[in-house]
């Protein structure tokens, strides 16, 4: 390896404009569903769907994903809106952390990406570990202030602030147009300065240079966790650049599928629309902490055929 | 300029930008197909929604704090824009705009050594070459024992006359074709010696002194940001006279080098052409 660092302008837009154009349209389906839930979802019928029993809640946001599919790039804006409609902040975390895993397009993909070197085993794993993670993140949340994790517009719920029913059907529609295009250039902002930040990092840096952490499974698994934060693929087809990894173990290729989806250099831009800062430093490292203990601690073996 | 119409042109401009990149066809070098038709949905959406914006917005007025309207008050559409807002429009028009024209849809080489070369289909395995159904043909042994579902596409003749010749009779083949077949041994024993012909990118030999450079083409699962360079080494008399990264066919006998376990393809050159870039640059 004779350089670790060499950038290219060319290179940046070329792979900064297939990002854009890959996230967009999923950023575009989640500002009209958050439009649509805004206007269209009154804050009582969450209320009423939704268990009383916090660890039921957590459960239920947990498996979400699997009825309620969504990318983390699109998945924001709706934990946003529906937290501005009342839902326990605990239950939208572990929505918001699984959903991205936890759902049919990505247990496809990660299955036929890992043909032959264990498919079914790596499936399995990803969707049981990211559905554990979420849950144990989203029961400590439980125990924090909504002011110590929420930005400060996102406080207090919807319930008090504003109730909108009383409008008529255009004005409603008008609402939802007005509710989505907001949300569209609030997430498409901090989606665009995540993207450029892992663009620079994806073309510009040499990614030979965790090859010699291959050998030692900590440090695998670390490597690998920080190669899916900075490269910030999109959950649905990180599997097929994870497969590529062939000298790193299962447990190490299985920390990259679980913690990029969850947190990677987009992310951090992209949460800070709904997060405090400081909640999104514990949030790295809590994440980082539980991926990589239960990629090195359980017996997760080295999946083949 | 207010919000109410940067957010028109927000709007506009990347509705029109997406909705270009799917009828000018530029989208088959940053996205893999099955993404195309998503991209142009977008593109309509966001032009549908810029009309949409304006009339949804038709009876703001700034300072409406008694309105009864929907949205964060000090934030509404006709106001000036604060210095937050206005950095937000920067954001959102300006990378993706100059991004536009300076991308030229491709890779360099910055790009191509920082993700380094894939030598071996094993590095790759989502890879579906050509050769796959070459895989599944009855080359070897009793063909009745071979499942239907695997016999030879009808109509075609078996082994490497599968494949499309040149006019010079050497074998069409890409880069992807040669990695997989060295993992073959029964294509592998069918490939050695045959003359092929295979178009990619020159990426010279690092160091310099050596004739013996790379042949690249890049491999997409689904965007550019995950695009592998799939690479067979060259050995030539002489270096090509092209472009770092340009487009050149290599006609040449195909050989392999087995070192242990790994199988190499490479290329003996007898001709080299500087080419035109194929209208799909990467592979899928």
């Amino acid at each position: 390896m004779d350089h670790w660092f060499w950038f290219s302008a060319s290179d940046f837009a070329y792979s900064f404009l297939s990002v854009v154009l890959e996230g967009t349209p999923f950023i575009l389906v989640g500002v009209l569903l958050s439009g649509l839930v805004d206007v269209f979802l009154p804050p009582r019928v969450l209320a009423r769907v939704l268990p009383r029993n916090p660890v039921a809640g957590i459960l239920l946001g947990g498996l979400l994903g699997a009825v309620l599919p969504m990318c983390e790039c699109g998945i924001v804006v709706v934990i946003r809106r529906l937290l501005r409609k009342g839902l326990p902040l605990s239950n939208a975390v572990a929505y918001m952390l699984a959903a991205p895993i936890i759902n049919p397009v990505v247990a496809a993909s990660t299955y036929a990406a890992f043909r032959g070197q264990g498919a079914l085993e790596m499936t399995l794993w990803r969707m049981g570990l990211a559905f554990g993670i979420s849950v144990v993140v989203a029961s400590i949340v439980l125990f924090l202030r909504r002011g110590y994790v929420l930005r400060p517009d996102l406080q207090v719920p919807e319930e008090i602030v504003d109730t909108p029913e009383h409008r008529a059907p255009a004005e409603k529609w008008a609402a939802a147009v007005r509710s989505s295009v907001g949300d569209f250039l609030d997430v498409t902002v901090y989606f665009l300065l995540g993207a450029a930040v892992a663009t620079l990092f994806n073309t510009s840096v040499n990614q030979q240079l965790i090859l010699p952490l291959a050998e030692n499974t900590a440090l695998s698994v670390a490597g690998m966790m920080g190669l899916a934060a900075l490269l910030s693929l999109c959950s649905t087809s990180d599997a097929f650049v994870a497969a590529t990894f062939t000298a790193f173990s299962s447990a190490a290729k299985l920390a990259f599928l679980v913690f990029g989806p969850m947190m990677d250099l987009k992310l951090v831009f992209i949460y800070g629309l709904v997060f405090r800062k400081r909640f999104i430093a514990l949030l790295v490292v809590l994440l980082f902490v539980l991926v990589w203990l239960s990629c090195t601690q359980l017996p997760i073996g080295n999946f083949r055929g | 300029m207010n919000k109410r119409t940067l957010t028109l042109v927000t709007l506009l401009l990347w509705g029109a930008l997406m909705s270009w990149f799917w009828v000018s066809g530029r989208i088959v070098a940053y996205l893999h197909p099955q993404f195309h038709p998503l991209v142009a949905a977008a593109g309509i959406v966001l032009l549908l929604l810029a009309p949409l914006w304006w009339w949804a917005t038709r009876e703001y007025v700034a300072g409406c704090s008694s309105c009864g309207c929907h949205h964060e008050h000090g934030d509404e559409p006709r106001s000036r824009l604060s210095a937050g807002a206005a950095f937000g429009f920067v954001v959102l028009l300006l990378p993706v705009s100059t991004a536009f024209f300076v991308s030229p849809g491709q890779f360099g080489e910055a790009a191509v050594m920082n993700r380094t070369i894939v030598t071996s289909i094993t590095q790759l395995p989502s890879a579906v070459p050509e050769t796959a159904v070459l895989d599944e043909a009855p080359l070897l042994g009793d063909a009745d024992e071979v499942p239907d579902v695997a016999r030879w596409p009808e109509g075609q003749e078996e082994g490497v006359e599968y494949f499309t010749r040149g006019p010079d009779g050497a074998i069409q083949l890409e880069t992807i074709d040669l990695l997989f077949a060295a993992e073959e041994p029964a294509l592998r024993e069918q490939f050695e010696d045959q003359r092929v012909s295979v178009t990619g990118q020159y990426v010279p030999p690092r160091g310099g002194g050596s004739a013996r450079f790379d042949l690249v083409r890049m491999f997409m699962v689904c965007c550019a940001a995950d695009a592998r360079p799939i690479g067979i080494g060259v050995s030539s008399p002489s270096l090509p006279v092209a472009a770092r990264m340009g487009w050149i066919r290599v006609t040449g006998k195909a050989r392999f080098t087995i070192d242990g376990d790994s199988v190499q393809p490479f290329l003996e050159a007898e001709s080299i052409q500087e080419v035109p870039a194929p209208r799909e640059t990467v592979l899928y």
